[in-house]
Order: structure tokens, then C-alpha cells, then sequence
């Protein structure tokens, strides 16, 4: 039972020296929200309505 | 050791993270300069960087040129399917660029026109449409440019003819958030190309407004009534006064000036859901006046004003895909004689 509890410290140990994989997915999270951004919620700023035209 | 590793790995996280997502938009950059998509049509608002990109391709700038509003733009039908795309096949081999968009008045015509001129752009031949619509004084578009087309030629494009027309909001000094935005678009492509991308996705300015097209007619179906369109012509006798009116003259005596070519069209009216606005004395002298505006410079004028039956309208005047398809047909022999004349 110690095997699995032992592996999973030792994993555990091994990314907190290696941050580098969570900073990369988060450097994806950021673009993914960026480019989200532009592309679904920026709006038109000024339109001309068709109104009386 | 192991206590402080978390507050030491966070700054270098922080740099891996930025590092990732400024390759990334960079890439973007490049995918997007990279997609030579040229579109048969501007997005249906006008796109800065859209005719950014065909000034600076000159070879481009040798063809058949369209400057018109929604009709032209063809609001309503598929692009393929509008007026220009469908007369552009009828053509044959001429390049034609269709550079209408909703409520190109003329005074919008007249400064796509001075952009192209600024950029060393001469078209082979124009095409002018000229809307009685766009000289309603009351109208959005009637002396104000579309906001993208006046952050890319105001105030470097004004003319000693602009005082007193052109609305004063338009040459305001810009904002920091103008320049901001200046900033950014010029430094970011996917920023600047943001109503393109819309455009390709959507089918619309943006997403809200795709959204809004589709679920509202199913909220309240939509039927053209005469009734909505009371205010839609203005019927005041057109003369030097009516800002619309000066900048068609101006946009069409540059034509001349520089001697291109250009046919000026009067675009389909649906006069059976307007006759109480526009079966009058008053609206037809005003299209004389309009046809007697160009041919005061010499440029052939196609009335079309009573070309299509109501079955061929969308509304007031867009026409459906047949309509497109009967306006393309006429324009075509025009357009031929106006490209023969070279």
C-alpha cells in the first residue's frame, strides 16, 4: 500500500522542482482568453443602424 | 529549501507563461498574415485594414472599381450571390472589387476614393452608386464617415472643400484611447483585423450582432411596411446646401479630374411598397438632378431607379438574389462600353 503513496510523493516532488508545465498551460489559458476575447465578445464599436437610411 | 520553492518558481512562472502567450498571438500573427483570403466583398461595415490591404497591392488596383451602399454590397444575399459578384462573372476576366458596405454615402465614397488616389491607386473605372436614400438629411451616414474609414484618412485627407460640410465630431482631436487604439491595431494584426475575422466566422460585424439577425426575425417576424420607410427620402429639392448632394459632386469631378472612367448608377427602388413616399414630382426631379450631376461631368448615368418589380426586393431596396441577378444584367453592357473606352 506504501508503493502508490510513495510514487505519488515522489511525483509530486518532481513537478514542484518543474513548474515549467503549468506556466506553459497557463501561457495557453491566457492566449486561449485573448484571442477569445477578439474573436466572440469585441463588439463593433460605432455602426451605422439602418434606421431611416 | 523546500518551503521557499513555491515563492521563488512563481516569477519564473509568470515569464514562462507571458513568454508562451506572446508566441502564440505571434504565431497568430503570422497564420493571419498569411491567409491571402481576399474576400468578394468588405465586411459589411467597412474594414480598415481590409482596404489597407488591397491599396497596398497594386496590381490590384488596376480593375473595376464598385463604390456603393448595401445595395450594391448586397445586403440580404450570399456574397457570391450579390449584384457585383454576379455582374463580376457576367465580366469574364476583369477583376472587379466590390468596395460597397452598408451606408457608404457619398461622402464615404468620396474618401475611399481620396485614400485610393493618396496611395498612388488609380482603378481602371468606377462604379458610382448613388442611393436617393443616402441624401436624407436626417440620415446616420448623411456628413459622418464609418468610424474605421475616418481613423484611417482623418484629418491626413482633408480638403479645403470639407469646412462646413463634414461633421465636426469627425475632426475632433483624437483621444488616448485613439491613440491606444492606433497603437495597438498597427502593432497587432489580429487587433487590426478583427471585423475581417468577424466577417469570415460570423457572417457579421461580430458575434453579437450574428446572434441578434438570426433570433430576432424569429421573435417578430419581420415584413416590409410601407409605413417604415415614411423617412426615408427626403424630398427637399437637392442642391449645394445638401451635404450629400456636395460630396457627390466632389467625388465625381475627382473622377473626372483623373480621368477614370466611371459609370453612375441609380439603384432599384421598390415602388410598389413606396408609392405614397416617392411616386412624385419631387422624387423624380431629384433623380434628374442626380443624373444631371454627372452628366455635368461627362460620366455616363444608368437609371435603375424603376428597373425591378416588388417580387425582386428583400424591402425598400435590396434586392433578392433574382433581383441581383436582373440588376447585374443590366449594368454588364454599361460596364463593358465604360472598360472598352480604355
Amino acid at each position: 500500500m506504501q508503493e502508490p503513496q510513495r510514487s505519488a510523493n515522489s511525483e509530486s516532488r518532481r513537478r514542484s522542482r518543474v513548474p515549467f508545465d503549468d506556466a506553459v498551460k497557463m501561457g495557453v489559458v491566457y492566449y486561449v482568453l485573448i484571442v477569445g476575447m477578439i474573436v466572440l465578445a469585441s463588439a463593433e464599436r460605432y455602426r451605422f443602424f439602418y434606421g431611416n437610411f | 529549501m523546500a518551503t521557499s520553492d513555491p515563492a521563488q518558481r512563481r516569477p519564473a512562472g509568470v515569464w514562462v507563461s507571458a513568454a508562451v502567450t506572446l508566441l502564440l498571438l505571434a504565431l497568430t500573427d503570422l497564420a493571419l498574415a498569411a491567409w491571402h483570403r481576399w474576400p468578394e466583398r468588405l465586411p459589411e461595415h467597412f474594414s480598415s485594414s481590409y482596404l489597407q490591404r488591397y491599396a497596398a497591392q497594386p496590381v490590384l488596383g488596376a480593375n473595376l472599381v464598385v463604390l456603393g451602399d448595401s445595395e450594391l454590397w448586397g445586403y440580404g444575399v450570399a456574397a457570391a450571390d450579390s449584384p457585383v459578384a454576379q455582374l463580376a462573372r457576367g465580366l469574364g476576366g476583369t477583376h472587379v472589387t466590390n468596395l460597397a458596405y452598408e451606408a457608404e454615402t457619398p461622402i464615404n465614397s468620396d474618401f475611399v476614393l481620396r485614400y485610393l488616389l493618396a496611395r498612388g491607386v488609380q482603378p481602371r473605372a468606377v462604379v458610382v452608386e448613388l442611393n436617393p436614400a443616402s441624401f436624407n438629411q436626417t440620415a446616420a451616414a448623411y456628413d459622418t464617415l464609418s468610424a474605421n474609414l475616418a481613423e484611417l484618412t482623418l484629418p491626413s485627407l482633408v480638403e479645403p472643400f470639407d469646412r462646413g460640410k463634414l461633421n465636426p465630431a469627425e475632426l475632433q482631436p483624437p483621444t488616448t484611447a485613439d491613440r491606444l487604439d492606433h497603437f495597438v491595431a498597427d502593432h497587432w494584426l489580429l487587433y487590426a483585423s478583427r471585423v475581417d475575422v468577424h466577417q469570415a466566422l460570423f457572417g457579421d460585424a461580430d458575434l453579437a450582432s450574428a446572434l441578434e439577425r438570426r433570433v430576432a426575425p424569429l421573435l417578430q417576424p419581420v415584413r416590409p411596411r410601407d409605413a417604415a420607410y415614411a423617412a426615408t427620402y427626403d424630398l427637399t429639392p437637392l442642391d449645394a446646401d445638401n451635404v450629400s448632394y456636395a460630396y457627390a459632386g466632389h467625388l465625381l469631378q475627382t473622377l473626372a479630374v483623373h480621368h477614370i472612367p466611371a459609370l453612375v448608377v441609380l439603384p432599384p427602388v421598390n415602388h410598389a411598397l413606396l408609392h405614397a413616399y416617392i411616386d412624385n414630382p419631387a422624387y423624380a426631379a431629384n433623380l434628374t438632378r442626380l443624373s444631371r450631376l454627372a452628366a455635368s461631368y461627362h460620366l455616363a448615368v444608368l437609371d435603375c431607379d424603376g428597373l425591378l418589380e416588388r417580387r425582386y426586393f428583400l424591402d425598400n431596396t435590396h434586392v433578392n438574389r433574382a433581383g441581383a441577378a436582373r440588376l447585374a444584367r443590366a449594368l454588364a453592357p454599361h460596364v463593358t462600353r465604360l472598360l472598352d473606352v480604355l
